[in-house]
C-alpha cells in the first residue's frame, strides 16, 4: 500500500477514464486494460480529488457530509488514497 | 476475461476408403448475415439467411495447410495472446493469437490445429485445419469465436450473451461459460419466445439507442439439456463427431428473430447453489451492473485503448438505458424451467 499523508494533494493518472452513473462510477486504466469500481464515497472522493484539493480538503468535505466517529473518516480517505495510488489511478502531486 | 466455451474437437483418424468414389456436389459460394456483418464463405456454414443484396462485409476462405503448420511464433510474429485455458490431452494452451508485425494481421490457433488468418482490418479470414479436422467444427470456430474476434476488430462490443425477444424488446442473458444463457435461451423458445442470439450478442448503438444484432439462428447444448428439454440426448442431432453438443435449429422451430432487436434488459445470470430461494431475480448496483458488463465484453483482454474507450461507452449507455438484473437460476439444472417463469414473470411486472 502506498503511504500517503493528509497534506498530500493526488493527481490523477492521464491513463484513466471514469464513467459515473447514478452516483458510482466505474474506472477504466488504459494502460493496463483493467477496470475499477468505485462506490458512491469512493466516487465523491475522485470528484474531490481531481478538483485539486489535498486530502485534508476531501476529509474536511466528507467529515461535513457524513457522521462518523472521530478519526474514522480520516483513516479511511488515507487508505483509499493509497489503494488508488497503489493502482497507478494516481500519483501524489508536487506541492503547489 | 469470461470464459468462452473450450470446444476442444477429439482427433480422429478419417481416411477415405482409396477406390471409392465420393459424392459430387457443387461447389457452392453462399452469402449470410450473423451479428450485422454480411458474411460470404466459400464452407458450408450455419444456416443463417442469405443476406441478398447486401454489400459482402467479411470473406471466409478455406486454405491449404501446406507443410506443418508452427504451433510456436513465426518470424515477423508477435505473440498477442494466450488462453487460460488448456488441451486436456496435450497441455497446450487452448488457444494462442500471433499478429504480424508487418501487416497487423492475426493468426489464431487452436490446440486441435485450426489455424484462422485474419487481416488487420477484419475483413477476410482464411482457415487452414489439419487433414483431420472435420470441416463442421471449423464452421462452429467461425460462426462463434472467429467472428467475434472479427466483430471486436470492426469496433463492435458483443457480449457473452444469450438474446430472446420478448414483447419486442431485446432480453439480454449474460454469463461466462456454464452459466446456463444456451439452456435458458432454448427453455424460453419452447415457451414461445424468439432467439435473437447465442453466446455472442453483438450490440449497435444509434442515436443513444442501444440494439442487439441477429446471431446465428441456432444453440448449441449440452446433452443433458437436451435431454431434460426433449427426452433424450439424441432428439437433437451433433454439431459434429468431435463436439458433445447439440445442435437446435431456431429456423426449424420458428424460434429465431431475425434482425436487429432495441434494447429492453439484462439479465446477469448466475447458478452457483449460494443464492437462497433460487430461483430469484435481485436487484444490482449501476456500479456493479457496470463492472459485471464490462468482465463480460467478448475479447475484453484482446485489445486496448481505442477499443476499450468504446466498451466502456457502451456498457455505460446500456447500464443508463436499461435495468440490469441479476438472476440466479438455481444450481440444478430441473430448475431451469421455473427459472423462466420467474424471469418472464419479471419481465412483464417491470
Amino acid at each position: 500500500m502506498t503511504a500517503v499523508s493528509i497534506d498530500d494533494r493526488l493527481a490523477p493518472s492521464d491513463q484513466v477514464v471514469i464513467r459515473e452513473l447514478a452516483g458510482e462510477s466505474v474506472i477504466l486504466d488504459l494502460k493496463s486494460g483493467v477496470y475499477f469500481g468505485l462506490n458512491g464515497i469512493g466516487t465523491h472522493v475522485w470528484t474531490l480529488v481531481a478538483q485539486g484539493g489535498s486530502l485534508r480538503d476531501v476529509n474536511a468535505a466528507l467529515g461535513a457530509e457524513f457522521d462518523a466517529p472521530a478519526g474514522v473518516i480520516e483513516r479511511e480517505v488515507l487508505r483509499f488514497a493509497g489503494e488508488l495510488c497503489a493502482h497507478g489511478l494516481c500519483r501524489v502531486a508536487e506541492p503547489r | 476475461m469470461a470464459d468462452h466455451d473450450p470446444k476442444v474437437p477429439a482427433t480422429t483418424s478419417r481416411k477415405a476408403d482409396a477406390n471409392a468414389k465420393k459424392p459430387f456436389e457443387a461447389p457452392r459460394l453462399t452469402v449470410y448475415g450473423d451479428y450485422g456483418l454480411t458474411l460470404e464463405s466459400d464452407l458450408p456454414l450455419r444456416a443463417a439467411a442469405p443476406a441478398a443484396g447486401r454489400p459482402i462485409d467479411v470473406t471466409f476462405t478455406m486454405e491449404p495447410l501446406t507443410g506443418s503448420a508452427p504451433g510456436t511464433r513465426s518470424p515477423g510474429e508477435a505473440f498477442w495472446y494466450q488462453s487460460d485455458w488448456v488441451d486436456d490431452r496435450s497441455g497446450a494452451p487452448g488457444l494462442v493469437i500471433y499478429r504480424s508485425l508487418h501487416t497487423g494481421a492475426f493468426r489464431i490457433r487452436y490446440s486441435d490445429g485450426v489455424e484462422f488468418l485474419i487481416d488487420a482490418d477484419g475483413r477476410h479470414i482464411a482457415g487452414r485445419a489439419p487433414s483431420d479436422a472435420s470441416l463442421a467444427d471449423v464452421a462452429c470456430y467461425v460462426t462463434g469465436p472467429v467472428l467475434g474476434f472479427v466483430l471486436r476488430l470492426r469496433g463492435v462490443i458483443a457480449l457473452h450473451a444469450s438474446a430472446v425477444e420478448v414483447a419486442g424488446r431485446a432480453i439480454l442473458l449474460v454469463g461466462d461459460a456454464r452459466a446456463g444463457k444456451s439452456t435458458t435461451a432454448a427453455v424460453l423458445a419452447t415457451m414461445g419466445c424468439k432467439v435473437i442470439t447465442e453466446d455472442i450478442a453483438a450490440l449497435s448503438i444509434e442515436q443513444e439507442t442501444v440494439s442487439v444484432r441477429e446471431g446465428c439462428p441456432e444453440i448449441a447444448l449440452r446433452p443433458d439439456a437436451v435431454a431434460q428439454l426433449f427426452g433424450s440426448a439424441e432428439a437433437l442431432p451433433r454439431f459434429s463427431d468431435t463436439w458433445e453438443k447439440r445442435r437446435l435449429d431456431l429456423t426449424e422451430m420458428g424460434a429465431f428473430s431475425s434482425g436487429t432487436v432495441r434494447l429492453g434488459g439484462v439479465y446477469m445470470l448466475t447458478n452457483t447453489d449460494s443464492v437462497p430461494n433460487a430461483p430469484c431475480i435481485t436487484a444490482l448496483s449501476t456500479g456493479g451492473a457496470m463492472v459485471e458488463l464490462l468482465a463480460n465484453v467478448y475479447g475484453n483482454r484482446l485489445f486496448h485503448d481505442e477499443l476499450r474507450m468504446r466498451e466502456l461507452d457502451t456498457v455505460h449507455r446500456v447500464v443508463r438505458s436499461v435495468p440490469v438484473r441479476v438472476a440466479a437460476t438455481g444450481a440444478e439444472q430441473r430448475l431451469i424451467g421455473r427459472f423462466c417463469e420467474v424471469l418472464l414473470d419479471d419481465l412483464h411486472r417491470a
